[in-house]
């Protein structure tokens, strides 16, 4: 319980600290205009936007690492008087899989209302239809994207060490967001589009997923302060990508958590 | 009930650390296990409960086959030697997360299991505070806080006191009397000779009776 509340602090913290700050100054926002800012909208591939794009994913990097043991912590201590009781390894992770989604669901859902409360205070806040299908795609491609992320060090961290498990998905993040802002250099001098060729640099980096500033709906750009691109970048697809991220997370934890021996009394000191 | 390890083989790395280990045990019988560091005694329990799988040989509770018809050996208390609990929990704390897996047991049979190892079951202080004396008899209280029908002790005199020591006795003539089966690792041959029924000596991955 410890740590859902940790998790609902920083999830009220976020939302004050990047939904708030950043839209403080306008007197009558929607719900969608909300959620839109929180999913790098105002941003776009060129590293310009850098700063802008770093403040909305500290909350998602913070959440990583405050979760990022959830699992794992089951392993060090007293892991040899938890699992002598739990017969079925594989039941029990996915049952914490379970509650880690849970978990990412409920952070963003605070982040948002807390930023939408406190913003209520100083100016409107209306609810527009749009609503609906942006909140839908930004918490399911949002909260898949979080739980893969998460579950990914608790899993690397088991099968490996700690260390790793925060590396590597931390370094293939900040490689993603890198990469993001120099594709610049590949688009167009003019437009600053990228060209269709080109989609494919957008289509397999981990970050643009999160970037609903370059997706489109049913072939339009759900939001962008440049106009729309040549290629499309379904929300659908990137739903697919973080939901591939999510399995292969699971897929991985339930073979790591079943074959793990119990050789050592607590892993982290390995 | 009958505990057999049949030919038990486990190597980790290049290092054999059991080698064809064979054993029988009954229920109502409490057994000796004597070595040095490193000759394999934790290793050997660690197997028995279903911690690690073999290499080659069979494990058997009754007509049921470890890592075939069961995944761990189910209604097992077990005390590892330096294995503690979560360090920022209350020992009763951890004991409730403990019991909460299995759903055996209720708040009361936990806060009976904390007061017979001589410790308070209202001490909100978290295990990290406690002295070694005391984090030795929380984890005792845990191995047997569920009645378990097998009992698995490793080192489990280290760092008590001589009070602590005859408790831990007592507690294991109580627990064979009750008809548990009780394994015992002991580098305390004092201990073995007055309270185990069979001995064996554990050397290099190796098990022979004494």
């Amino acid at each position: 319980m410890r740590k859902y509340r940790k998790v609902l602090l920083l999830g009220c913290l976020c939302g004050i600290l990047c939904v708030f700050s950043d839209m403080v100054n306008m007197e009558e926002v929607s719900l969608s205009q909300i959620i839109l800012r929180t999913t790098f909208s105002q941003t776009w591939y060129h590293a310009g936007f850098i700063m802008s794009i770093m403040k909305m994913f500290i909350p998602l990097l913070l959440f990583q690492i405050l979760c990022g043991s959830m699992i794992y912590r089951y392993f060090c201590c007293a892991s040899v008087y938890y699992f002598t009781r739990n017969a079925s390894r594989i039941k029990w992770f996915l049952l914490e899989c379970a509650k880690l989604y849970l978990t990412c669901l409920s952070f963003l859902i605070i982040m948002i209302l807390t930023g939408a409360a406190a913003l209520l205070l100083v100016g409107k806040v209306t609810i527009d239809s749009s609503v609906v299908w942006i909140g839908g795609y930004y918490l399911l491609i949002y909260s898949l994207y979080l739980f893969g992320f998460t579950l990914g060090i608790n899993v690397l961290s088991l099968a490996w060490n700690s260390t790793a498990g925060i590396a590597v998905p931390a370094i293939i993040q900040i490689m993603g967001i890198a990469f993001y802002t120099m594709m610049s250099q590949f688009a167009d001098p003019v437009t600053g589009y990228l060209a269709a060729d080109s989609a494919w640099m957008v289509y397999i980096n981990p970050f643009a997923q999160l970037a609903f500033g370059i997706h489109t709906r049913n072939g339009k750009p759900v939001f962008s302060i440049f106009g729309p691109q040549e290629f499309p970048f379904e929300l659908n697809m990137s739903v697919a990508y973080v939901g591939i991220i999510a399995i292969f997370a699971v897929a991985a934890g339930c073979a790591a958590v079943n074959r793990h021996e119990f050789i050592t009394n607590d892993k982290e000191i390995e | 009930m009958r505990l057999t390890a049949e030919k038990v083989s486990k190597h980790i790395g290049k290092k054999q650390i059991l080698k064809e280990v064979s054993l029988e045990m009954e229920s109502g019988h409490v057994y000796g296990f004597v070595g040095r560091n490193g000759s394999g005694k934790t290793m050997l329990f660690r197997a028995l409960a279903g911690l690690m799988k073999i290499d080659s040989g069979e494990i058997r509770l009754d007509d049921k086959v470890l890592h075939k018809d069961m995944k761990v050996l189910p209604d097992l208390g077990i005390v590892i030697e330096n294995a503690g609990l979560y360090p920022e929990l209350s020992g009763f704390d951890n004991l409730w997360l403990l019991a909460k897996i299995k759903k055996k047991i209720g708040k009361e049979e936990i806060r009976e299991a904390i007061r017979l190892m001589g410790l308070d079951p209202d001490d909100k202080r978290p295990v990290r505070k406690y002295s070694l004396g005391m984090k030795q008899r929380i984890v005792l209280a845990q191995a047997i806080m569920e009645k378990p029908q097998i009992l698995m002790l490793d080192e489990p005199t280290n760092s008590l006191d001589e009070g602590g020591v005859e408790d831990i006795r007592k507690l294991v003539k109580r627990e064979k009397e009750k008809g548990t089966m009780v394994l015992l690792a002991s580098h305390s041959k004092e201990d073995i000779d007055l309270l185990a029924d069979k001995v064996y000596l554990v050397k290099e991955g190796t098990v022979r009776e004494r």
